[in-house]
């Protein structure tokens, strides 16, 4: 053990520690915060060394993002074709395309540089639904990027895609075929835009050199870690992690090592485990944690998403009339897990879209708070875009939290004004100013890579509540900066039951920090999000962002 | 049924609500399984209550029966099991999905639809007599409940000895308005063998059947009940010159709802030389040319509920030679 301290300079340093919420240093040994204040305050730490990199840039503590999936890295393996900008884990830009044209234009650049005429191009992010004139793209969009080659892009809702003509006649599908989610024109042509599994089952497999969601491996967990260090993430989950040993091991292999620049918090899904053997395989993944790995938190699924219809909703649904949306397993059996996973001590995050999925879930942590009374649980529902002031209200008596999708205000919101909600329970989605008065302790998220992983943009949209469109979606649930500031670091590390090691720049903690470029509380509330990021301080080493070095 | 197999694996869904019974059938099927080998998806080994003399290996996500059989457990996702049972298709004589208490069959079935290597072979789908009217009135799962009896071939009437009658005639009428398409089957006890129901019917079976038929033209009810199962009845029809297609085709149409699965190997006056693949299951069927066979005799076999009419009733033989 070394006693060697450094002393971080920065123009403003802000804590979210209540006893000293604004300092200009930050004193770091092993790793660890000693304190804040200023520099002779604290020079009675003794012998210290003064580091002042940042002396022109705010350090506040490192984000922690409490959902968002690991695989966030691998998709940049592929060729992102979206509508609004998004960069990589390199730092580069790629612009948002806002027509179908130039989406197929950017793909004939990809086609170009291909030298195997075997390998399947892939794209992903696409989302028509933002273009103007509500076009979709055909298999004779596809032909202008290759009629030999096998082309799959990927829509950004995850649920659709469309095939090239080869992958639509390797597959067998032709206008005979008459099953669901083979979309097909006026002529009863199939269009190679496919949805549901059948039709995407198919299209994978005559495409058998794309990689499969099959796990993660440690490359994969470097690429998420740069994409967080770009951002000023420091502590992420991976909210729905396999815990087959291969993954643990790429889990432990990341971060074991010195380099390692994220604490990760892997939640195991409990849908992918039997009820009886689950809980107890979850407690003793613990016996691998470290100082970056924290496993032991649960996933459950409950419901779909709210834009692709599938949430589960309380009357009167949805306003364009579909049907209501699905259970991933029966209530009953949903009920039975928590029942089993609370039972066994564990912590559960609920991925829970509609107010019918979020009351399931309040019903049934209720039902096992009385069947096994346990203070401090901090169960999570998770998205919980549509709970109403009662189920608030219930969430804070029975001590649940909650970890809104305040992304998608921005990404959805018109979509939600219009189609889903309707324009008044579209007012009330994602609803941290109703968790805040409340008393219902929440976090807001990305679930990178549905929207991109990027805390201050978060923070932004709970701010202001702006969709694509401009149009705000429900002033009255707006948050001030400063709120979320605190949902992005301590509400969040709250959550995943870590606030007493990270979220604030407080002594004893882990010294981890985001760098900024400036001071979120300084700047107008709509420029929160074009804060520049620096990069990260993890265990006291600084960590630049890839956009540092092109 | 060995002679009229096709290189696609036959592809059954079992479908129902938590509780109808699903996993108690299985069971037995894969207990009783004497030659048809079974490969099935389950959602859970936990819940599959295998005689352990039965296991042969435990690997994993799959279980490898003495009997030929394998399980594979749907908790690495439904595409890897799947896969994972693909990769070694020629091993088995059928592939059933169980699906999850939610799921819509429909779409499971779909994937049989696309995908050459498999056929669709039938949705059956369980009704638990005791909770499908509470289920009705209980708006977290109702929709999910109609779901899977909109998407059923056939309906099984699950746990009917533990209901009233009056109960039973009520679910009846539900579901008959919910889908008149498919076949309803009441279940008033436990299933002994439901192999018939998967459309499997053991060889050895059909070949004593046929010396039967030979040595008693008459073909009784009673010899189905000597030789098949006491719950499900079969017989094999043949025909040794060509039929005639709309004669073929409106017989295959006014079979009696008994008749819940057929299959067999037709040749047509239209084109003597080449035959069909025919297949029936609940109230549709099938009728695709065969690739491989050739000849002009055809044969098929039916299998229904006790219900169904002898083999010497008009309504059953129709074109083909009576018994």
């Amino acid at each position: 053990m070394t006693n060697s301290t450094i002393i971080f300079a920065a123009k403003t340093i802000l804590t979210m520690n209540s006893y000293q919420p604004v300092a200009t240093h930050v004193a770091v040994r092993d790793g660890r915060i000693l304190g804040a204040g200023s520099l002779d305050e604290l020079a009675h730490w003794g012998d210290y060394t003064l580091n002042e990199i940042f002396a022109d840039k705010v350090l506040v503590p490192g984000f922690v993002e409490a959902h968002c999936h690991a695989m966030n890295g691998s998709a940049w393996d592929n060729t992102y074709v979206g509508f609004f900008d998004r960069t990589d884990p390199d730092g580069t830009l790629w612009p948002g395309i806002k027509t179908l044209d130039g989406v197929i234009e950017r793909l004939i650049e990809i086609e170009r540089t291909l030298d195997d005429p075997n390998q399947t191009l892939v794209a992903w992010g696409f989302d028509p639904i933002y273009f103007d004139d509500g076009v979709r793209m055909t298999l004779e969009h596809l032909d202008q990027v290759s009629r030999e080659r096998r082309i799959m892009v990927q829509h950004s809702n995850g649920h659709l895609l469309n095939a090239s003509r080869k992958v639509i006649e390797l597959a067998g599908i032709t206008s005979s075929t008459d099953v669901e989610g083979v979309m097909k024109d006026d002529s009863g042509q199939p269009t190679g835009e496919l949805g549901e599994m059948a039709a995407q089952f198919m299209a994978y497999k005559v495409t058998d050199d794309v990689r499969r969601f099959d796990g993660i491996n440690t490359n994969d967990l470097w690429t998420f870690a740069k994409t967080a260090t770009n951002v000023g993430v420091t502590t992420a989950t991976d909210l729905h992690a396999r815990v087959e040993d291969q993954n643990i091991q790429a889990y432990v292999e990341a971060t074991t090592s010195a380099d390692y620049p994220l604490r990760l918090v892997p939640a195991a899904g409990a849908l992918t485990m039997s009820i009886q053997d689950g809980p107890s395989h979850v407690a003793q993944l613990k016996q691998h944690n470290n100082d970056k790995l924290y496993l032991g938190l649960c996933k459950i699924m409950t419901d779909g998403s709210i834009q692709g219809f599938t949430g589960r909703l309380k009357w009167p649904g949805y306003i364009n009339g579909k049907p209501n949306g699905i259970w991933n397993l029966p209530p009953q059996t949903l009920t039975e897990m928590v029942e089993a996973y609370h039972a066994a001590g564990l912590q559960m995050h609920m991925h829970t879209n509609g107010d019918e999925a979020s009351e399931l879930m309040i019903n049934a942590i209720e039902a096992a708070l009385h069947k096994y009374p346990r203070p401090d649980h901090r169960h999570t529902l998770t998205h919980c875009q549509m709970a109403d002031e009662a189920q608030f209200r219930r969430m804070a008596q029975l001590g649940i939290c909650s970890n809104l999708f305040a992304n998608h205000i921005y990404y959805w919101g018109d979509q939600h004004y219009s189609l889903t909600m309707g324009p008044d329970r579209a007012t009330r989605m994602d609803a941290c100013g109703t968790a805040k008065r409340l008393g219902v302790p929440y976090t807001i998220h990305s679930d990178a890579p549905v929207t991109p992983l990027d805390p201050l943009f978060t923070a932004w949209c709970a701010v202001n509540r702006q969709t694509a469109s401009g149009r705000v979606l429900g002033s009255g649930e707006c948050i001030e900066v400063q709120d979320a500031l605190y949902a992005i670091t301590l509400g969040a590390a709250f959550t995943l039951h870590l606030d007493h090691l990270v979220g604030s720049i407080e002594s004893g903690k882990f010294a981890d920090f985001a760098v900024l470029e400036d001071d979120p509380t300084g700047v107008p509330a709509e420029a929160l999000k074009d804060i520049s990021v620096w990069g990260t301080v993890v265990d006291g080493i600084p960590r630049p962002a890839s956009q540092q070095n092109p | 049924m060995n002679e009229i197999q096709t290189s696609a694996l036959p592809f059954t869904v079992l479908g129902g609500f938590l509780g109808s019974g699903k996993t108690t059938l299985l069971n037995r099927l894969l207990n009783l399984t004497k030659e048809t080998r079974y490969a099935v998806l389950v959602n859970d080994f936990g819940e599959l209550n295998i005689d352990e003399r039965l296991i042969e290996a435990h690997d994993g996500e799959t279980i490898a029966l003495a009997n030929g059989c394998m399980c594979c457990s749907m908790a690495d996702g439904f595409v890897s099991a799947l896969t994972a049972v693909m990769e070694r298709a020629d091993q088995f004589d059928q592939m059933i999905v169980e699906a999850s208490g939610v799921s819509n069959p429909g779409r499971i079935m779909d994937i049989a639809k696309l995908d050459p290597g498999l056929s669709p072979n039938g949705a059956i789908v369980l009704v638990d007599a005791t909770q499908f009217l509470n289920q009705l009135n209980d708006s977290l799962i109702k929709d999910a409940v109609l779901t899977q009896v909109k998407e059923a071939d056939i309906l099984l009437i699950n746990k009917a000895h533990l209901t009233d009658q009056s109960t039973l005639e009520t679910i009846k009428e539900t579901l008959d308005t919910q889908n008149s398409d498919c076949t309803t089957l009441i279940n008033d006890r436990p299933v002994v063998d439901p192999g018939p129901l998967f459309g499997s019917i053991d060889t050895a079976i059909l070949k004593r059947r046929e010396t039967l038929a030979l040595v008693d033209k008459k073909g009784t009810a009673e010899h189905d009940h000597d030789h098949t199962h006491d719950q499900f009845h079969s017989c094999v029809l043949r025909q040794i010159k060509p039929i005639d297609r709309s004669t073929f085709e409106s017989w295959a149409t006014t079979l009696p709802p008994s008749v819940i699965r057929g299959k067999g190997l037709i040749s047509f006056t239209e084109s003597p030389h080449q035959q069909w693949i025919w297949q029936k299951v609940g109230r549709t069927y099938d009728l695709e040319s065969s690739s491989g066979a050739s000849g002009q005799s055809s044969m098929v076999v039916l299998i229904g509920t006790k219900e169904m009419p002898v083999e010497s009733d008009p309504v059953i033989y129709g074109p083909f030679l009576k018994q």
